[in-house]
């Protein structure tokens, strides 16, 4: 039995963003989502997840991002810890360029994401692992 | 998400050839890392202590970076062959079917990654050993056949007819771990 169940943010418009961008070759490269879903995989069977895989993000409470390097790109997925024990909604995708997030925006949309979450739960759905 | 559908989620990537190659990569040093950290962990080691158990000596820093799947430093075959002496663990390196890299992947629990020391995992090898003996010379000397099943455990069973079971193997099948004789009698060694 996995540790973690991990779900995909939906948007108002009924579309997974999380999905669309991992599918998205521009945006993820075949081999790099070939890693995100490896380790997505791996977090999804371990209890404790540690820096510098998996760490609370700095100034924006409740917020967790899961850092996964492939070449030369390091990719951010944001999410937090629920709605329900045990579950991990993935809320925005992003990457770093010059110690910063791309959209720059990202933190703040999980934020505004993750309350969408709670108090909608019709506005996730289980990750998939394509 | 059930393991099924994960499995299914992954073969419909795995289909493209260029997914495979990636995450049989992927899957090698994500599997490596994590397991290094798990097993470090089951000995209740810090990283510059394991490092100390390292022939030669192996500085805590490369570690941690060892158990970092993001890390660009991917080891050798002669790293982990050092690495599984430390922690007193075989190595296996070996072509395998995809189902395997399937199977595997999704079993991703803190207990698919932890592994016995040779010392520990001893007294179950030669209770194993014993029972194995028992039914060979039963196989051989009395009635056989005996039925060699699995259960839905994946544990083999050992199903042979009652009033054939000697005493030899009915006390080798009590002292091998984990096996029991039931009436049947049928006897379980995992």
């Amino acid at each position: 039995m996995n540790a973690w169940l991990f779900l995909d943010y939906i948007d108002e418009r009924g579309t997974n963003p999380i999905q669309d961008w991992l599918m998205d070759k521009r945006a993820v490269p075949v081999k790099a989502r070939a890693k995100i879903q490896r380790i997505l995989l791996q977090l999804a069977g371990t209890e404790l997840w540690t820096r510098p895989l998996a760490s609370n993000l700095d100034d924006y409470e409740g917020i967790v991002e899961i850092r996964i390097r492939w070449m030369n790109t390091q990719y951010r997925l944001l999410g937090f810890r629920g709605p329900e024990n045990r579950h991990f909604s993935l809320l925005v995708p992003s990457v770093e360029q010059d110690d910063k997030f791309v959209p720059p925006t990202a933190p703040s949309i999980a934020i505004t994401r993750m309350g969408i979450v709670i108090s909608d739960r019709r506005r996730i759905i289980e990750h998939r692992y394509y | 998400l059930s393991i099924a559908t994960t499995k299914r989620d992954l073969v419909i990537s795995l289909k493209d050839r260029e997914f495979r190659a990636a995450f049989n990569l992927e899957n090698v040093y994500t599997t490596i890392s994590f397991q290094l950290r798990a097993i470090r962990e089951q000995r209740e080691m810090s990283q510059g202590q394991f490092g100390q158990e390292v022939k030669p000596r192996m500085a805590q820093e490369r570690i941690s970076i060892l158990e970092d799947p993001n890390s660009e430093f991917k080891p050798t075959l002669n790293t982990l062959l050092r690495l599984a002496d430390a922690a007193d663990v075989g190595l296996e390196v070996r072509f395998v079917p995809f189902s395997t890299v399937l199977k595997r992947s999704v079993n991703t629990s803190l207990n698919d990654l932890q592994v016995t020391s040779f010392e520990d995992e001893l007294p179950s090898i030669e209770a194993e050993i014993a029972f194995e003996t028992a039914l060979e010379k039963y196989d051989v000397l009395t009635v056989g056949p005996v039925n060699h099943l699995t259960n839905n455990l994946g544990a083999t069973i050992y199903e042979f007819p009652r009033n054939a079971l000697t005493e030899t193997a009915m006390a080798a099948a009590a002292g091998a771990t984990n096996a029991t004789a039931t009436s049947t009698p049928q006897a379980v060694g995992y």
